[in-house]
């Protein structure tokens, strides 16, 4: 089957280019996913582990240092109370937005091309979320009384506050990531299974085969198995959208002038998904090519991945510019300021400008379909926009240097330990990733055969 | 690193960049740092315990935070309470804080036995129940561990205080002391023999009755000693001014004056409401002259501010940002006004001829219009002298101490010209007794020195060494006296070159007697046993002279041989009613006036450096004093230095931003200083406060966790001469490098944004909402719902507290400030820690400088944004502007619908029923979105703990100053102002318990009871009767950000200024 022959958007789909290229049959593309965790431990894996091992006790060291000492380490100050740390948070929880709607949302939209990248997307929202996760923990004054955000019942009657944006943030971002991981588990299982199965050694056959939970493929199995995905997909799809809409909160709810705007919820789910298929690409990107999985992971893949960043970048690029409208057409004088000195003001100006050009500005090259398919460009680019969406939280959450009163205005100046946090936050990304990839079938092989030709009941009957 | 000194061997320059050859602040900061921005961190002084520490956080982490305890603390309950003492009840005892700017009368906090808290005596002639801000924060230097703790001579050294109070230290001061003695009564002896030849004995002039009874003994015993006075910030000008004026052999007068009843006050380089002497009471009766009160529904005046203000100063003091009208001018400058306005005068009314001529003499040969040509001095000068004529026998000429004799002498002139003698301005007996000039005596002693006429020198207060002039070189000659003893509260310069060093007791842990400037007699009474083994002042002159060993207290009492119920009284009352100076009516001589008016020559320098007194550390005796090392610069907004100030076009001509270096030389001597920009400034003129630059502080850089205390600012004392204290002609040049400065406050303008308030009485006049209205609200016209404020808990407390800050009558002194600090345990976290913006204090001074009636400030930045002239909104001329300046204290609004409440997600702020927006310390977590919320930024956290200084021994002594009703917070938390919540219960529990309602209206928050001019009132605001409730129905009375429908209890009333028709702007 030559590809030149068939339409990838044709609505028949039997016209369309197949998902699986290079006439792999069900045995090769199991075979070629599971090489990757069967084979020897490759030198540069190795490598790759120990530099992200010591990024992760750089993060070990700096989160050590902080609970020593305190946040004052940090640049936080009086106007600005959150820095880097927040900006963090927000950037691990938007990269998270990937993987869950990668695998529920295009699901449910029965878009077969999610499931060569699913599996991946999803464990990768994982990482991200449990990065996310640790900068809201130690951001606080006290880290040992962090428990005291849950609403356990104790015999003083203190109970959280449920008006505080921050608490929704953490029932959102717990549930976001309880969900995801049993989302990622349960589609798991079957080729968990068929690592169980092709193990060589007793160690792997004993751990795949306790984490596949008795699954022999049967006919039950099977049965119970797509009625749980399916499931978890309808359950995961509202959290795709509220996690993100809930972390805006933390900004729109509060009250200061360049925070406090409607826009902020569908503005931050559409820069999460954008920030969340770029991270995607930049991973996959090398990955693909690394681990040999260019005909399960096509370029078509990623190409639509791109339209999805396409999409996405202009939505926040809208957003950027809706911003400023409604500022001016508030007629508030306190929010003009805010806007026009986030774009133009000192010291952060040139902030406001990157993310720009990142942000707005890079994905826009997509329109053009050599880009959008060029290896090189979109890996570029990718970065470009993960760059973009850190600064953009930057720009958000440096509007407290200058609010309300004047004689407060401040400035925020990182210091250290605010970059050793950060930098060793991707210790702990990296260390997953590389964990992940050594360990678990990095595509979904069970899901890559339902939509391959071979699965259609029709398939090869002439019509 | 000059650019420039590359490799000179083969005559080339080699730089490396263009920045290196312009010698960039960028390109040298690169240099500097190995790693980029930020990262130089690590090698500050908290995280240098380094990597140790780090690891074994690590390690708690990995298992051990679970394991982590408090630490315990034994508590010392009494075994046998004394019988007066009730447990948690405080004991308030009258006291007095000498000093020879005008003591003050003080009711002290006593808790179980120390004292807590300095607060003003009510009902004192001098302070009536206010303090400064010093006298706030003499508390501190009590309880600095860095104080002088034991004798220390050339032999014996001083006792270990590593372990803190130990048996061991105790017992080894105590030897020391002893041995001390012994010294002291073998030098006794041998003066006995030679009458006193040989001793000299220098101090600061004396205001207490008891000291002068026994130096007069002494003086018998020993009439050979000497006796000299020495003060860095002295009043010889005004001293010698009024020894011509009344014809008398000695300087024993002051000027006092009565601003109460004055209509027109002219401040000629006189910053009465600070530095000057008698400030706190000046600045009383000045605020109590300009209230003003129209009630908002009557619309009727109860109270009509009548008074204008006229400055006229080089510097930019605080009491020149409060007046109605300010013209700058060159310190020499103000001589020349000076003379103008009285020949003015003096053509307007009856004059002594030989006076009349002596004037014109000077003001002849000059063109006035000539001296204030960028200004518009002679309109203002015109419109001064009309005025005064006009109001004559109620207006008053204030000189300040930094203008010459002359200067002081021609305002004595205008003044008894304008019948103001007596009326405004009283001639009395001088408060603080010397027998000459500070700058003679010292240079007499200095001289005798010299001479080898000094056997034993003893330095019974202050610190000569630092702040001498430099002419005299003090420190070397001190070298030449055998014997150098010194008393002294901290270590000083001159206590390390001392052979013996004793502590002097605090006035604390003493008793004594003071004069106040109006001569009320005021008792000093011990609150606690001296802490360290030390002497007072008097005690050593009488183990010097040989005089019968007495306790002070003996003394005291034999000075004032009161009776003993009538003593009783007195010190309980802490001072004696009617015991200030009578008026002197003058009986002037005008030809001696005239012949020394002739002497006053015109100066013409083209760059002046002034000296002038820091709002901090004052000459440099706080220096050991967090508090005021911390509280900004009224004006400046700079903390823990000082800096060479210069006017906008000054830094234009020199061309150089905030923080750059400049060289300043005067005296032959050169000081490199960083540069700070001040609107307001006389142009060409350089003002620099003394203070600063002390080398020895008692304490090295590393015995406190966070605060430094050492190497802070410059010391500007080298360059001070005694024939030039004030100011001096200078050469002022553009140095290289960059000062680390560090501002609470770099923004100068208020961004157009209606927070502070000012309106003309004119204005005012004619629409009493004037101040009210707000330009944000304006834009909201609907009415915003409630949404708390209707709260169940609201309508059933009776008690609704609430604060009204009144902005006429705030000047900025920051005394509230530094109260606060004293009342609510606020740490004090050093000069870095303020640059990283984590200064703690809970109510806060904002100063927005404001230029003309119309022109709100120009943005200008101390950093970050450079000033840009082409923006439109700055397109106000810098250059030639009556600046002024706004203070508004900013303290916890206690919004009824608070937005930081809403958003904390533990619960830890909450609203009390009556009213208050509570932070519940334990609760907080620490996440810090309150402080993002809150509008006003008055939230503060604890980034660190600031408390960790409390681990080390030596430090138990300074947990002392603690309230101990106020929890002292931990790292992590955030802290805010709680209108004194505990103030609050302690009143309605006396309340209840006295059954008397009356107390909950007669106490107040810390910030109000210190305020010298009383513009803060709080109270229930629920009762119709109280002050607050009042203050709410002033016609001026609005709140900050009214748009954002928070409801702030605190509330503002808007200054109202008076400015003269005649120098109003468009009528020139």
């Amino acid at each position: 089957m030559s590809d030149t022959a068939l339409d990838p958007f044709a609505d028949n789909p039997n016209k369309r280019t197949a998902l699986v290229q290079g006439g792999l049959n069900f045995g090769q593309v199991t075979e070629k996913v599971c090489s990757v965790i069967e084979g020897k431990t490759s030198k540069i894996w190795w490598m790759c582990l120990g530099v992200s091992l010591s990024l992760l006790s750089v993060l070990g060291i700096s989160i050590g240092y902080l609970i020593w000492e305190g946040v004052g380490i940090w640049g936080v100050n009086n106007p600005v109370g959150w820095g880097w740390a927040i900006v963090n948070f927000v950037f691990w929880v938007g990269i998270g937005h990937a993987g869950t709607l990668i695998s529920a949302i295009l699901f449910l939209l029965r878009q077969n091309w999610r499931t060569g990248v699913n599996r991946f997307a999803e464990a990768m929202t994982l990482m991200a979320v449990a990065c996310a996760g640790i900068f809201p923990g130690v951001h606080i004054g006290r880290v040992w009384a962090a428990y005291w955000m849950f609403p356990l019942p104790n015999q003083m009657g203190l109970w959280p506050n449920f008006r505080s944006p921050l608490l929704w943030d953490m029932f959102a971002v717990s549930t976001y990531a309880t969900v995801s991981l049993l989302f990622w588990y349960v589609g798991l299982i079957p080729d968990l299974a068929t690592a169980r199965d092709r193990a060589k050694s007793k160690i792997a056959k004993i751990a795949y085969g306790i984490c596949a939970l008795g699954w022999t493929g049967a006919n039950r199995h099977w049965q119970s198995y797509e009625r749980a995905y399916a499931t978890l997909a309808a359950l995961a799809t509202p959290l795709v959208l509220s996690v993100h809409t809930i972390v805006s909160f933390d900004f729109a709810v509060a009250n200061l002038p360049g925070w406090h705007t409607t826009i902020f919820p569908p503005y931050f789910v559409a820069g999460a998904v954008f920030s969340g298929f770029a991270m995607v690409i930049s991973l996959l990107v090398p990955i693909r090519k690394i681990f040999n999985l260019e005909e399960i992971i096509t370029v078509r893949h990623l190409e639509n991945m791109n339209k999805i960043i396409l999409a996405t970048g202009t939505m926040v690029g809208y957003a950027y510019g809706m911003e400023f409208f409604i500022a001016w057409y508030s007629g508030v004088e306190l929010e003009v300021f805010a806007f026009v000195n986030r774009a133009f003001g000192e010291p952060f100006g040139w902030a406001y400008w990157i993310m720009v050009t990142c942000n707005v500005i890079s994905p826009q090259l997509f329109w053009f379909k050599k880009i959008r398919t060029s290896l090189v460009a979109m890996f570029i680019i990718s970065i470009f926009v993960n760059i973009g969406m850190w600064f953009e939280r930057f720009v958000i959450t440096m509007t407290l240097h200058r609010d309300f009163m004047p004689s407060s205005w401040g400035e925020y100046h990182p210091t250290f330990w605010d970059v050793s946090i950060f930098v060793g936050s991707w210790g702990l990304f990296l260390t997953l990733l590389l964990l992940f990839l050594r360990f678990v079938p990095m595509v979904a092989i069970a899901e890559v055969k339902i939509v391959m030709p071979e699965a259609d009941p029709h398939h090869g009957e002439e019509h | 690193m000059s650019p420039l000194n590359g490799n000179k061997e083969n005559g080339k320059t080699y730089w490396r960049s263009l920045e290196e050859l312009e010698g960039s602040a960028d390109f040298k900061e690169y240099l500097h740092r190995e790693f980029p921005e930020g990262s130089s961190e690590m090698s500050d002084p908290f995280s240098r315990r380094g990597f140790m520490k780090v690891m074994a956080a690590s390690f708690a982490l990995a298992g051990g935070m679970t394991g982590c305890r408090r630490p315990e603390e034994k508590i010392m309950p009494y075994t046998k309470a004394p019988e007066d003492i009730i447990p948690g009840k405080s004991v308030y005892i009258a006291t007095s804080s000498p000093r020879s700017r005008g003591s003050l009368g003080l009711m002290v906090k006593s808790d179980a036995g120390r004292p807590t808290k300095i607060e003003g005596l009510p009902g004192h002639p001098a302070n009536n129940g206010s303090t400064d801000s010093a006298a706030q924060a003499d508390i501190l230097d009590l309880y600095n561990p860095f104080r002088q703790k034991s004798v220390k001579t050339n032999e014996i050294p001083e006792a270990d205080f590593s372990k803190g109070m130990s048996p061991e230290f105790r017992k080894s001061s105590q030897k020391n002391l002893k041995a001390l003695k012994a010294h002291l009564a073998e030098l006794a002896k041998k003066y006995k023999e030679s009458k006193g030849a040989g001793l000299s004995f220098l101090g600061s002039p004396v205001t207490s009755p008891t000291q002068l009874a026994v130096i007069n003994e002494a003086k018998k015993a020993l009439p050979n000693a000497k006796w000299h006075t020495w003060e860095a910030l002295n009043d010889d000008n005004s001293a010698s001014a009024l020894k011509t004026y009344l014809s008398a052999d000695k300087y024993d007068n002051q000027v006092n004056y009565d601003l109460t009843k004055a209509a027109t006050i002219v401040a000629l380089d006189s910053d009465f409401m600070m530095t000057e002497r008698n400030s706190v009471k000046l600045l009383q009766d000045y605020a109590e002259s300009r209230r003003i009160y129209k009630n908002k529904e009557s619309k009727k005046y109860e109270n009509k501010l009548e008074n204008r203000f006229y400055a006229v100063e080089a510097a930019f003091s605080v009491t020149g940002s409060n007046a109605d009208h300010r013209l700058r001018l060159k310190s020499s400058k103000i001589q020349d006004f000076a003379f103008a306005l009285a020949s003015k005068i003096a053509a307007k009314l009856p004059i002594d001829a030989n006076l009349k001529k002596a004037i014109d003499a000077y003001t002849g040969t000059k063109d006035f219009g000539a001296l204030t040509a960028s200004v518009s001095g002679n309109k203002f000068l015109d419109t001064v002298a009309e005025e005064l004529v006009a109001n004559k026998g109620k207006s008053v000429i204030m000189v300040g101490e930094k203008q010459p004799a002359a200067v002081h002498l021609l305002g004595l002139v205008i003044n008894t010209a304008l019948g103001n003698i007596d009326n405004t301005v009283k001639i009395t007996e001088k408060s603080a007794k010397s027998e000459n000039l500070a700058a003679e005596s010292i240079q007499l002693l200095k001289n005798d020195i010299i001479a080898d006429k000094v056997e034993t020198l003893v330095i019974l207060d202050g610190n000569p060494v630092y702040d001498a002039p430099a002419d005299l070189k003090f420190g070397e000659s001190l070298a030449k006296a055998k014997e150098v003893i010194t008393l002294t509260l901290f270590p000083t310069e001159t206590s390390q070159a001392s052979s013996i060093v004793i502590p002097n007791n605090h006035y604390l842990e003493s008793w004594g007697d003071t004069r106040s400037y109006d001569g009320t007699i005021s008792f000093v009474q011990p609150l606690i046993a001296p802490l360290f083994n030390g002497m007072s002042v008097t005690e050593l002159i009488a183990a010097v002279t040989g005089l019968e060993a007495k306790k002070d207290h003996k003394r005291v009492q034999e000075t004032h041989k009161l009776d003993k119920a009538s003593w009783e009284k007195s010190i309980q009352s802490g001072y004696l009613a009617d015991t200030a100076y009578g008026s002197i009516i003058p009986s002037s001589n005008p030809s001696e006036i005239s012949a020394v008016l002739k002497t006053a020559k015109s100066v013409d320098n083209d760059f002046e450096l002034i000296f002038t007194p820091d709002y901090s550390t004052i000459d440099g005796r706080y220096s050991n004093n967090g508090w005021m090392q911390e509280l900004p610069d009224p004006i400046t907004k700079l903390v823990w230095d000082n800096a060479a100030l210069v006017s906008y076009k000054t830094a234009e001509d020199l061309e150089v931003q905030p923080r750059d270096i400049i060289s300043i030389s005067a005296n032959g001597e050169n000081l490199n200083v960083p540069v700070w920009v001040v609107p307001g400034m006389a142009d060409n003129t350089v003002a620099v406060t003394l203070g600063y630059g002390r080398s020895e502080l008692g304490e090295q850089s590393d015995d406190r966790e966070y605060v430094e205390y050492t190497d802070r600012g410059f010391n500007a004392y080298p360059l001070r001469k005694r024939d030039s204290l004030s100011f001096v002609g200078a050469k002022v040049t553009k140095g290289s490098g960059q000062g680390d400065l560090v501002t609470t406050q770099d923004h100068w303008a208020m961004e157009d944004r209606d927070l502070a308030k000012e309106v003309t009485l004119a204005d005012f006049d004619n629409d009493y909402e004037a101040t009210v209205k707000n330009k944000l609200e304006d834009q909201y016209a609907t009415v915003a719902p409630k949404m708390y404020s209707d709260r169940k808990e609201f309508k059933e407390a009776d008690l609704q507290w609430g604060m009204v800050i009144d902005l006429n009558s705030c000047v900025g002194c920051g005394t509230c400030t530094v109260a606060c600090q004293a009342e609510n345990n606020i740490p004090v976290v050093g000069k870095e820690r303020v640059s990283e913006g984590r200064e703690m204090h809970w109510i806060r001074m904002d100063r927005y400088f404001y230029s003309g009636k119309d022109s709100e400030v120009q943005s200008w930045y101390g950093e970050g944004d450079k000033f840009d002239e082409n923006k439109e909104a700055n397109k106000v001329d810098l250059h030639d502007l009556e600046v002024g300046a706004l203070h508004q204290p900013v303290p916890c609004m206690q919004c009824e619908e608070a937005p930081c409440e809403q958003v904390c997600p533990v619960a830890a702020t909450q609203h009390s029923p009556e009213g208050l927006n509570d932070m519940v310390y334990n609760r907080c977590i620490g996440t810090r979105y309150c402080l993002n919320n809150c509008p006003f930024k008055v939230r503060r956290f604890n980034y660190f703990n600031f408390q960790e200084d409390f681990k080390d021994k030596r430090f138990e002594v300074q947990k002392m100053v603690h309230n101990p009703n106020v929890t002292v917070r931990s790292r992590g938390v955030m802290e805010k102002c709680t209108y004194c919540v505990q103030r609050i219960n302690e009143a309605k529990i006396d309340a209840k318990v006295r059954k008397d309602e009356s107390i909950i209206n007669s106490f107040t928050t810390a910030c109000a009871q210190a305020c010298p001019t009383k513009a803060i009132t709080f109270g229930n605001q629920n009762d119709e009767t109280s002050a607050v409730s009042k203050m709410q129905k002033e016609a001026r009375n609005y709140t900050l950000l009214p748009h954002l429908n928070v409801r702030p209890r605190t509330s503002f009333l808007g200054k109202v200024s008076n400015p003269s028709e005649k120098l109003a702007k468009g009528n020139s």
